[in-house]
């Protein structure tokens, strides 16, 4: 490609001296204290995002979706019916478990 | 790289960087902003910074992409442009040591990267193309071109007659 004594390359390597003993850097401590900033600043950022993305996750959640139904209350009030004799009587049954008992204060006799 | 390492790495390349990226951007206090800035975001990645064993390449690479990051912002706002160009309080080289600078601030930025890492940093074309991300051909053609460019703006014959030879 070019010689090592290629006018261009001393050309270069000259206006590149001339940079760099004029150039002022700062110290070390300089760079990593900014660094560190710049560090505390990134992660502040990221907390910070991954709160809110929680946040709203967890409203939009709320809001959404569905939660337990609350306990309907009767349209209104039931009135208790009147007793009538049909109530006192046990309900038909095809195969009684039990005989009946022929008790005198609560079934006529048979005729 | 510990924070030893990172503090020793600083001190051998930042003055060699520093240098490199005035050459290529054509403006000290720029080049200057740009290799700090570049430094502080090492900083952040120094645990995996020497993990491909270029830590200097990282650095000149976002260097570089930092100057052409404000080149394009200066672009919208002219105002900026005026107030960055004109530093108030950093001597730039004095006119006799800019003949080449302001000869590579007349070729485009990528001809001029590519002329000064090949020139400066003792780049193989290869190694630019690594860098630059720019294929090899494209490397060869900036540096052909870009060789002879400054050959006439320079009025050299000693560069006009090597430049057929890159």
């Amino acid at each position: 490609m070019s010689e090592p004594n290629d006018p261009l390359r001393s050309l270069f390597r000259e206006a590149a001296d001339r940079g760099q003993t004029q150039a002022g850097l700062p110290p070390f401590a300089q760079i990593a204290e900014r660094g560190r900033r710049s560090q505390r600043r990134r992660r502040a950022v990221v907390t910070l995002a991954a709160c809110l993305v929680l946040g709203a996750g967890g409203a939009a959640a709320v809001t959404l979706l569905p939660g337990d139904p609350a306990p309907v209350p009767p349209a209104n009030t039931p009135s208790r019916p009147a007793p009538s004799p049909m109530d006192t009587a046990p309900p038909p049954s095809s195969t009684p478990t039990n005989p009946p008992t022929h008790n005198a204060s609560t079934s006529p006799p048979p005729r | 790289m510990t924070v030893e390492e990172f503090e020793k790495f600083y001190a051998q390349t930042v003055t060699r960087l520093t240098g490199q990226l005035y050459v290529m951007l054509g403006d000290l206090h720029e080049a200057q902003d740009v290799v700090q800035e570049a430094f502080v975001r090492a900083w952040r990645h120094r645990r995996r910074l020497d993990r491909d064993g270029q830590p200097e390449a990282w650095i000149r690479t976002t260097a570089w992409r930092l100057a052409v990051s404000r080149w394009r912002s200066r672009r919208r706002t002219t105002e900026a442009w005026q107030r960055s160009s004109a530093p108030p309080d950093t001597e730039g080289p004095g006119p006799e040591a800019v003949v080449l600078v302001d000869a590579l601030r007349t070729l485009p930025a990528q001809q001029r990267r590519t002329m000064t890492l090949h020139y400066l940093c003792d780049l193989s074309v290869e190694q630019i193309a690594g860098e630059t991300g720019l294929s090899s051909g494209t490397v060869k053609t900036h540096l052909f071109r870009g060789r002879a460019a400054l050959a006439s703006r320079l009025k050299d014959p000693r560069i006009e007659e090597e430049a057929f030879d890159v």
